[in-house]
């Protein structure tokens, strides 16, 4: 039986196997040991199958509920527990008792009449007027929709315009099966259906709720995010069928009848493409970011270029948001006093006295030692100049790595300029790297001209006015190649105050160096610096102060 | 051009699908495990553990209804776990094929429990602390290296490895212990 410190290091040597983070040799050692005793087998069985539980979403392992995630297997576990106790302590149903049958008390025998001879003509003309009269009869009364089931909830609508539909299309409808086929003639749609996948419909789509997991879809485009709970969910088509186990797709057909599939997210989980007429039916497995086609007349399978923005992947009307591709954020356009979503303005600036502000201001060099909040943007939290401990928030984070600057700059912050802006040795300019520019009518970027520049952008905020978690921020950081004088910068970003990127001493003009920062659902403040790199605080003599054209291009926060 | 009918037969589909994926997502950890001790680099399993369901999927024709799904299951991702070490035999250190067969072996001995401690598993796991949860959260539904998560959160990969080791052992023996009570 092995000890407790034995255990502790066979899982750590696991653990280290797992990642790939051993030697041949120690691999082999431990393969030795494996196949010599069977309790370092059965740690290692066991340890895999944990692994796996943890991996596979499927398999519930109460990990989210802790933590305050919205796992929806473990949602769906809790709400079967409680369903289980509310039986438990329902009251019981009173079954009416059954009413005494009638019994004959006496058989009456009626006389015969005589029967009455009809002729072949009149025989012919009441057929003819049964069966008109059955044919009324039929269509009054014959059932005309199949049996409905309420499957799905309108849970929100953004300039929805429908066709035919008799009850209204608010926000919280309940939709059923065994309707007439639903026309939306323009607009976005969202469902919710009762096993919890959503889709969303644009128009112009005509479609049909099938059942609890299933949606018909004649012409338009829908987009399906279906939970570990909905596994099976389809979408039909003339053509074809798409069956989910737990990713994100979108399925479009156009006015050809071609169906397109786009699986737009799923690793570990399954998309399954059936299509072709009853017995000849090809099916296969369509993985991540991969897109098939099923061509309306001759039902063959085609592979297409995947397009990420080909589906509307979610929307807000409540704030008129929509997003086609990964959610993600300019930050160039906040500092233009923007949502984020390209709604800035160029002209505007950061002057690190007044805040947001238009009035151009010349070169001269000023002071300011002070963290200044910034109340008129609630992204922004706040604008300092990088010197020894300086702080980086409104909350007091310190960051104490930046060289000793005395609080000096030479130019506000700014974003997205137009072209030609920069007027350096005689010349107008325009940044560009690699032959791309950068400018309110190129790429994004945020100009930190003639360093020492900071900004702190407030995620909390962020995550609360999208509704999203934030999974990175990313950019490419530089110093413009305009002329030949010394440069010499150093490149910050910072979460909470922490050091998570730097680029110390950086010299090199023309050249963009990535960014990627992971971002974790409990950091609050991304804070961008820029600051002069230099041994003797002698702005005036060494200085590279007004020389350091810096910049961080395209910076984003990648939203999920 | 689709009727009103052919809306109606969609209604009516075999349940031959639904039986496939309920099945699946009840054993893909278990296949998923396999293929992980087998391959034991989780950046790999991924691309594996895809392929096994591809051909689950093309192949559930060959299955029987009432007979054992997992065992069907892993008899594929073995066959396809040898293929892939014989198309990349020469650019690494892979288990030798008596390794394998000792590693199948115990799975299938093995697999009769399997209910039992994912239960207790559950249960071993609500005792975490909640650092401890975070951490495996982490990790495991980010699917990344502990190297990687280690340069993500601030921490040295050393530090993390021991800190995933306790919290592996301390799941290991509780769900030993809780597999011995209920004896």
């Amino acid at each position: 039986m092995k000890s407790e410190k034995e255990i502790f290091q066979q899982c750590e040597l696991i653990c280290r196997i797992f990642d790939g983070d051993i030697s041949p040799d120690d691999l082999r050692k431990f393969e030795a040991n494996l196949c010599e005793d069977p309790e370092i087998l059965n740690i290692y069985a066991q340890v895999a199958e944990i692994h796996g539980c943890l991996i596979c979403p499927s398999v519930s392992v109460g990990l989210a509920q802790e933590s305050g995630m919205d796992d929806d297997s473990i949602l769906s576990t809790e709400l079967w527990k409680q369903l289980l106790e509310s039986e438990k302590t329902a009251p019981e149903i009173e079954i009416p008792k059954e009413k005494p049958q009638r019994e004959l008390i006496q058989k009456i025998v009626y006389p015969q009449h005589e029967k009455y001879k009809m002729s072949k003509f009149y025989k012919l003309t009441l057929a003819a007027c049964a069966a008109i009269v059955l044919f009324f009869v039929y269509m009054n009364f014959a059932p005309q929709k199949a049996y409905s089931q309420e499957v799905a909830m309108l849970t929100d609508s953004m300039n929805a315009k429908w066709v035919n539909v008799e009850d209204s299309m608010d926000i919280g409808t309940r939709l059923s099966t065994g309707s007439d086929e639903l026309y939306l003639k323009k607009g976005l749609v969202g469902l919710l259906f009762d096993n919890n996948a959503k889709v969303i419909v644009e128009g112009p789509a005509k479609f049909k709720l099938l059942a609890e997991d299933r949606i018909g879809l004649r012409y338009g485009k829908v987009y399906a995010v279906v939970p570990q709970q909905a596994v099976g969910f389809s979408v039909y088509t003339e053509n074809a069928k798409v069956i989910d186990l737990g990713t994100e797709f979108g399925v479009e057909v156009n006015s050809r009848g071609d169906t397109y599939l786009n699986v737009v997210k799923g690793k570990t989980q399954l998309t399954q493409l059936i299509a072709g007429e009853k017995s000849d039916i090809p099916s296969m497995v369509v993985r991540e970011e991969m897109a098939k086609m099923v061509s309306g007349s001759t039902y063959a399978v085609s592979n297409i270029c995947y397009d990420a923005s080909r589906f509307v992947r979610s929307f807000d009307s409540a704030n008129n948001d929509v997003w086609k591709l990964q959610p993600m954020l300019d930050l160039a356009d906040i500092v233009s006093n923007g949502n984020g979503l390209g709604t800035g303005n160029s002209e505007v600036r950061l002057d690190y006295i007044k805040g947001f502000t238009t009035d151009r201001r010349g070169g001269e060099t000023l002071i300011a030692k002070n963290y200044l909040p910034i109340k008129d943007h609630p992204f922004i939290d706040g604008i300092f100049i990088p010197n020894e401990g300086a702080v980086v928030s409104s909350r007091g984070d310190v960051y104490d790595k930046f060289l000793e600057t005395s609080g000096v700059h030479c130019a506000d912050l700014f974003a997205n300029p137009a072209p030609k802006s920069f007027f350096v040795d005689g010349q107008w300019k325009t940044i560009r790297f690699d032959g791309q520019e950068y400018s309110e009518q190129g790429k994004p970027c945020i100009v930190m001209n003639g360093s020492n520049h900071g900004i702190t952008f407030d995620l909390d905020a962020i995550r609360s006015r999208y509704n999203l978690n934030i999974d990175r921020f990313t950019s490419r950081v530089g110093l413009m190649d305009f002329d030949n004088k010394r440069c010499n910068a150093n490149f910050y970003v910072l979460v909470d105050g922490q050091e998570r990127y730097s680029l110390a001493g950086y010299s090199q003009k023309g050249v963009l160096n990535n960014v990627s920062v992971k971002l974790e659902d409990t950091d609050r403040f991304l804070t961008l610096a820029i600051s002069e790199n230099i041994d003797k605080i002698d702005y005036m003599a060494n200085s590279t102060l007004r020389n350091n054209f810096c910049v961080f291009t395209e910076p984003v926060l990648v939203m999920e | 051009m689709m009727s009103e009918d052919y809306y109606q037969n969609k209604t009516k589909e075999p349940d031959r699908h639904c039986l496939f994926f309920r099945l699946f997502t009840k054993n893909q950890s278990s296949i998923y495990s396999y293929i992980l001790m087998l391959i034991p680099q989780v950046n790999e399993v991924d691309d594996i553990f895809q392929d096994v369901a591809s051909s689950m999927w093309e192949h559930f024709d060959n299955y029987k209804n009432g007979t054992d799904f997992c065992a069907w299951g892993i008899r594929i991702a073995r066959n396809k776990v040898i293929d892939y070490i014989r198309k990349r035999k020469s650019n690494r250190v892979w288990y030798s094929e008596e390794t394998i067969r000792l590693i199948s072996d115990y799975q299938s001995k093995n697999e009769i429990n399997k209910e039992q401690r994912i239960k207790a598993l559950e249960n071993c796991v609500s005792k975490l602390s909640s650092n401890d949860k975070r951490l495996i959260q982490l990790k495991y539904n980010q699917k990344i290296t502990t190297k990687v998560l280690s340069e993500r959160i601030g921490r040295s990969a050393n530090g993390l490895y021991k800190a995933l080791s306790r919290i592996h052992s301390f799941l290991y023996r509780c769900i030993q212990r809780t597999l011995l009570a209920e004896k």
